[in-house]
């Protein structure tokens, strides 16, 4: 072999294995690019322009988004207000406590956010200091960051709390907040937060974000140090607002518009029969609502899918009934309650989830009077995610899945088993949804020097259609495969075969 | 002349910091010099640079080795950093971390090159232009690299296959 082709044989292989490598990219909202452009020197002025249109358009969206907000939350509005600021900490007055350990028996609870390893933050309920409900909602937010410092994380799944990430550093001296609008401006006086790992940063920023936007009607969170316009956590120096979809992780998620679906195979009656919620049952991260049916009379074909729209929006994030930062609703024009004689439908019934997330799911009926209406669910969200729809038979349900793990998503596939970072046995089942062309998924194996060793296709229930149909499928791994290996599940573009909505999921193999 | 930073953010970012990790070895250190890269070039204003994604790598290549070696003490956990190690970090160093661990032990600037040829898929022009070099010394300079990093690859190899 010449020279010229083992170098470019040895160039190719180093170019494979530099992309290869699994880096945790900083998002462009907490890069030091960001805050600079944000704020130019010299010649740097004519590149802001564009941003500062795409801010005031921004606002205007926003007072058109929020004119239907909730009462009581300031309209949106640029300069602060010092009539709506709080400070709580120590103060003159001996009211407030420094801290939440060292204040009167707590006889509330807070929900506060705890972090996981690549997954979006858990909402979890802690004992807080009281008073916490009544404080009004600046202080409320300080009382919630101030309640998450140092609280120990509930021993379930793998959570931990990453504030303060190093323990025995700086106390916590003071938590201050000031809202305007749907943004909270929190000052947190804990000393520095250089030198953090990148996945403490991404932890502790993302406990932050949510922590602080769990007060109804703040979508958005800017986090400073005492005097100082920015806060620096890890390599981020964080300037700008925060929304949580900024920090939960996933990746392939148009989040101004979540879109909207409609299918159906034709008009087809059919009783509800029952409807359930649940979060983290199925996979990390997934919030999982499913509506049973049962049709009134024979279905047209296998496989049939009744008629729904399902669409995210904005959430109301006002009261106990409306709690969602976001709002899923799956509307059956076709599907009824059972209907008992002389009795009308009781609106609107509702089930609690209260795991992140879904906090609840409200049914109502589609538009009144005579006859039998339609219904709509409303699925309250904490956040918004990439989610998806499918129809599974026997019998008959329409399920609505929103998040998963961050890793395991596409716009097209979502791995739900194995688990990213997952042991597998020899054997394995992978499963989960895809909205595949003519419903074939592909996947393959990787060692951990990226070698193809195992490779297959399997067949989606459902293919070409709005409607993500479920997979499942059995991997062997060959027996000169262990350690470190990644498994790929995508599709194959029919126009030039190359991959579509491919997911890596790793995996160690023992 | 409008530029949209972010979406040069968003479309370099990523391969920027792949580049200097598998350079550096230190996911920390090679975040830290893809940001400052950026900040720089905002600094510098994008007018004068023909290729931005070349202009990035070469500043954050020279960010990512003036922190080196002010930090040299650093180097003995780097190139642990970056092969993912599991349970059994031996069985876990195969080809691929074998080849990003041979990168690291080139010159600097013929790490710098070759990453820029085979990585960012840059002409020998263009790699001259943007590491202000004649073009026939970039020829030899990744020739030598490449060289030298199948011999250490294929040292990893032989050590691995020695232990099993």
């Amino acid at each position: 072999m010449s020279d010229e082709r083992r170098d470019e044989e040895t160039g190719r292989a180093l170019g494979r294995a530099i992309e290869s490598q699994s880096i945790r990219s900083t998002p462009y909202a907490s890069s030091r690019l960001a805050q600079k452009v944000d704020r130019p020197a010299g010649r740097g002025w004519t590149y802001v322009l564009p941003m500062a249109a795409a801010l005031a358009l921004f606002v205007a969206m926003g007072a058109f988004f929020f004119s239907r907000g909730p009462q009581g939350v300031a309209t949106p509005d640029t300069s602060p207000s010092p009539s709506m600021s709080a400070t709580t900490g120590p103060a003159p007055t001996p009211t407030p406590p420094p801290t939440a350990t060292s204040g009167p028996i707590a006889t509330e609870s807070a929900l506060v956010y705890f972090a996981r390893d690549m997954l979006p933050p858990l909402g979890h309920s802690i004992p807080a200091a009281a008073p916490f409900r009544t404080l009004p909602a600046a202080e409320r937010i300080s009382a919630r960051v101030r309640t998450l410092w140092g609280a120990p994380a509930p021993s379930t799944a793998g959570l931990i709390n990453a504030f303060p990430s190093r323990p025995g550093g700086s106390p916590l001296r003071n938590v201050t907040t000031t809202l305007s609008g749907d943004t909270a401006t929190v000052i947190i006086d804990a000393g520095t937060w250089d030198g953090l790992s990148s996945a403490e940063t991404i932890a502790l920023v993302g406990q932050l974000v949510y922590t602080i936007t769990e007060e109804p009607g703040i979508r958005r969170a800017v986090l400073r140090e005492p005097g100082k316009d920015h806060m620096v956590i890890g390599t981020g120096i964080l300037k700008e607002p925060l929304s949580r979809e900024d920090v939960n992780g996933y990746r392939t998620f148009n989040r101004t518009d979540g879109g909207e679906i409609t299918a159906g195979d034709g008009q087809l009656a059919a009783d509800i029969v029952d409807w359930r919620a649940s979060a983290e049952d199925v996979a990390p991260g997934l919030g999982r609502f499913v509506v049973e049916l049962k049709p009134t009379g024979p279905l047209p074909h296998q496989g049939f899918v009744p008629s729904f729209t399902a669409k995210l929006e904005q959430g109301r994030n006002a009261n106990d009934q409306e709690p969602g930062k976001y709002v899923l609703r799956l509307e059956l024009p076709d599907a009824y309650w059972p209907q008992t004689p002389g009795e009308a439908f009781h609106c609107c019934p509702f089930k609690p989830v209260d795991k992140t997330p879904i906090r609840l799911v409200a049914a109502y009926p589609l538009g009144s009077g005579s006859g039998r209406p339609g219904v709509g669910f409303g699925i309250q969200l904490d956040d918004a995610r990439p989610w998806r729809v499918t129809v599974m038979q026997s019998p008959l349900r329409v399920v609505v899945d929103i998040g998963g793990h961050p890793d395991a998503v596409s716009d097209s596939v979502a791995v739900y088993r194995p688990q990213p970072g997952a042991t597998v046995d020899r054997t394995f089942t992978v499963s989960g949804l895809a909205r595949a062309f003519e419903a074939n998924v592909s996947w393959r194996l990787r060692d951990q020097s990226g070698r193809i060793v195992a490779n297959g296709f399997t067949t989606a229930s459902i293919g070409t259609s709005a409607v993500w149909g479920s997979f499942q499928t059995s991997v062997t791994v060959p027996p000169t495969v262990t350690g470190n290996a990644t498994l790929e599940v995508f599709w194959g573009s029919p126009r030039d075969g190359s991959d579509v909505g491919l997911v890596k999921v790793r995996l160690w193999v023992p | 002349m409008s530029i949209d930073w972010r979406q040069l953010y968003d479309l370099e970012y990523p391969r920027l910091l792949r580049a200097l990790t598998a350079m550096g070895g230190n996911r920390e250190a090679a975040e830290d010099a893809a940001q400052e890269a950026f900040v720089k070039a905002h600094r510098h204003g994008l007018a004068d640079i023909d290729r931005p994604g070349a202009w990035l790598l070469v500043v954050g290549t020279r960010e990512l080795f003036r922190q080196r070696r002010r930090l040299r003490r650093e180097s003995d956990g780097l190139d642990a950093a970056a092969g993912s190690a599991g349970p059994s970090a031996y069985e876990a160093i195969a080809d691929r971390a074998d080849l990003l661990a041979a990168l690291r032990e080139l010159p600097e600037r013929q790490r710098g090159m070759v990453v820029a040829r085979f990585y960012y898929d840059l002409s020998y022009d263009e790699i001259a232009r943007a590491f202000a070099v004649k073009s026939g010394t970039v020829g030899a300079t990744i020739h030598q690299g490449l060289a030298k990093l199948r011999q250490l690859h294929l040292a990893g190899r032989l050590a691995r296959g020695a232990a099993r």
